[in-house]
């Protein structure tokens, strides 16, 4: 009975998570639902607003998404997304100790 | 990402880091220059001239042109004994115009003095014993640009440091000829700098240390560096010097010192300007001013000055390397290298100070194991057994005392 009652509970508990991820809601901004309508029939937006990455890093997503993951062509929606996309959720500076900037780089492999 | 794609990005790279090098004046330094680069870098030095500073090296980096500030890249600072031209400069106002040394007098007063006094430059010179001593000056915000949330002000990286030979009269012996009562606490400066504001009635600095500090044989009213005259930009022609603390406590363009009897409270000792949150606290977290207190010692650190970042190196040979290391009013025991992000450590051979509060230097040589990207780190260990963080230490508000280890990168090759 006890054993029966835990299970409920994480069922409880299991099902309400898969709910707020299936929530989950992208910061409101020109062209979201336009995000919102290209990601979901995939998958959760949840793998949306855990990344960040400039324009070019959302444009690599969107061409593996479309090599390997059946994503089709964005067209003219392409230009908004990745707009969006790198505006809201481009790359965050918080580190508690960044890499070396670049000019104390040494030269990159010839 | 595709072949081409990395392809993309790392001529995306290596186009910034050559820009980034040009934008730094430090075109002759491009590990692997190429005649087009050299050309470009030639030109782009020649832009960035205009906004040199006057008797200072040329390849400082200038983060600030009024109030004037400039910060040292760690290569540069690889001398024994720091240059003058390769000194720092941290200005909170503009310097004084009118610095003729045969007119220049300072005052001596306070609640705790016995009598004003006021003594000539040359009769300084003349009738106290001189002292010299190498200290370590470093602004107490060296190394704000690491911190995170961001911290207003200069974003000083790691070259807001430096350890001349200074030369002087003992604050000591000049603050005995006024009498110091026993009721002193603190002492505090007044410069002939101005207000950036250009209001003739605001003071841009006035700062100090307390008395115990100030009586130290090692604090100085220094009219030299290196044997000569001192730079304009860092106190011609006379400032004072303490070794260890925030640079802030050692005023430039020294005209009056006054004997307190209570915490010197001139502009830039309150609120929170060279202090440090009491208690630590949560990165970001707002700090109400009575809970802030005044930075003393600075704390152990260490520079890794050659060679410079972002060279390459062939595996086959050993690399060596050198640096300082420095701890404020303590000293440093030792000063272990790594070249695995920390995993493991092999001690250097280090110095023992010239003197009391000099920095000491140390070198070591690197073998590496195999071709590939490296990152030299540094850490010192003071005499009360207190290490620099790997990581960024506590946050603060205005971005102090970040003394995580320094660190070199370099690419080994065949």
């Amino acid at each position: 009975m006890r054993q029966g009652q835990l299970a409920t509970l994480i069922l409880v508990a299991v099902f309400s998570i898969d709910h707020a991820i299936s929530a989950e809601q992208l910061k409101p901004g020109p062209d979201s639902e336009i995000v919102s309508q290209t990601c979901i029939p995939c998958h959760s937006l949840k793998l949306v607003t855990q990344n960040r990455a400039d324009r070019e890093g959302w444009l690599s997503m969107i061409r593996w998404m479309q090599a390997k993951q059946g994503l089709w062509p964005l067209g003219e929606n392409e230009d908004k997304i990745l707009d969006y996309l790198s505006t809201y959720y481009g790359p965050t500076k918080s580190f508690r100790r960044a890499p070396l900037p670049i000019q104390l780089m040494p030269p990159v492999d010839s | 990402m595709t072949k081409k794609q990395q392809g993309a990005h790392k001529s995306r790279r290596a186009f910034l880091q050559d820009l980034m090098r040009l934008t730094a004046g430090a075109g002759s330094l491009l590990a692997t220059p190429s005649l087009l680069a050299e050309q470009v870098a030639t030109k782009a030095t020649k832009a960035i001239k205009q906004y040199f500073i006057a008797g200072k090296h040329t390849d400082l980096t200038i983060l600030n042109d009024r109030p004037v500030n400039a910060e040292t890249p760690a290569h540069l600072l690889n001398e024994g004994i720091t240059s003058a031209e390769r000194l720092f400069v941290r200005n909170n106002g503009i310097p004084p115009t009118d610095t003729d040394p045969a007119k220049w007098q300072l005052t001596v007063e306070g609640e705790s003095v016995e009598r004003r006094i006021t003594i000539d430059l040359n009769e300084l010179k003349k009738n106290f014993k001189h002292h010299t001593y190498q200290l370590v000056l470093e602004c107490g915000g060296n190394g704000r640009s690491e911190f995170n949330p961001p911290a207003r002000g200069n974003q000083w990286s790691t070259g807001a440091v430096g350890c001349p030979s200074w030369t002087g009269v003992r604050l000591r012996d000049v603050l005995n000829a006024a009498g110091v009562k026993d009721d002193a606490v603190y002492i505090g400066y007044y410069g002939k700098d101005t207000h950036l504001s250009g209001d003739p009635t605001k003071t841009p600095i006035s700062r100090g240390v307390p008395i115990n500090k100030a009586m130290e044989d090692e604090s100085l009213i220094a009219w030299a560096i290196n044997g000569e005259d001192l730079p304009l930009m860092n106190g011609y022609p006379l400032r004072l010097i303490f070794g260890g603390w925030p640079a802030s406590t050692s005023g430039k363009w020294l005209e009056k010192i006054v004997v307190r009897n209570r915490e010197h409270d001139g502009p830039k000792m309150g609120g929170f300007s060279y202090r440090v949150p009491c208690k630590p606290v949560a990165p970001g977290t707002e700090v109400a001013a009575s809970d802030m207190c005044i930075i003393e010692s600075m704390p152990v650190k260490s520079l890794i000055t050659a060679p410079r970042s972002g060279i390459l190196h062939e595996l086959a040979g050993p690399l060596p390397i050198s640096g300082h290391a420095w701890a404020g009013d303590n000293s440093v025991t030792r000063l272990e290298v790594s070249i695995d992000f920390g995993q493991t450590w092999e001690s250097t051979k280090l110095s023992k100070p010239a003197n009391r509060l000099a920095w000491q230097n140390w070198h070591a040589e690197i073998t590496f194991p195999e071709q590939g990207y490296f990152e030299i780190w540094a850490r010192a260990t003071d005499d009360r057994g207190r290490q620099q963080p790997m990581v960024v230490p506590g946050w603060n508000p205005r971005g102090y005392l970040n003394n995580a280890c320094h660190r070199i990168a370099v690419r080994v090759t065949a």
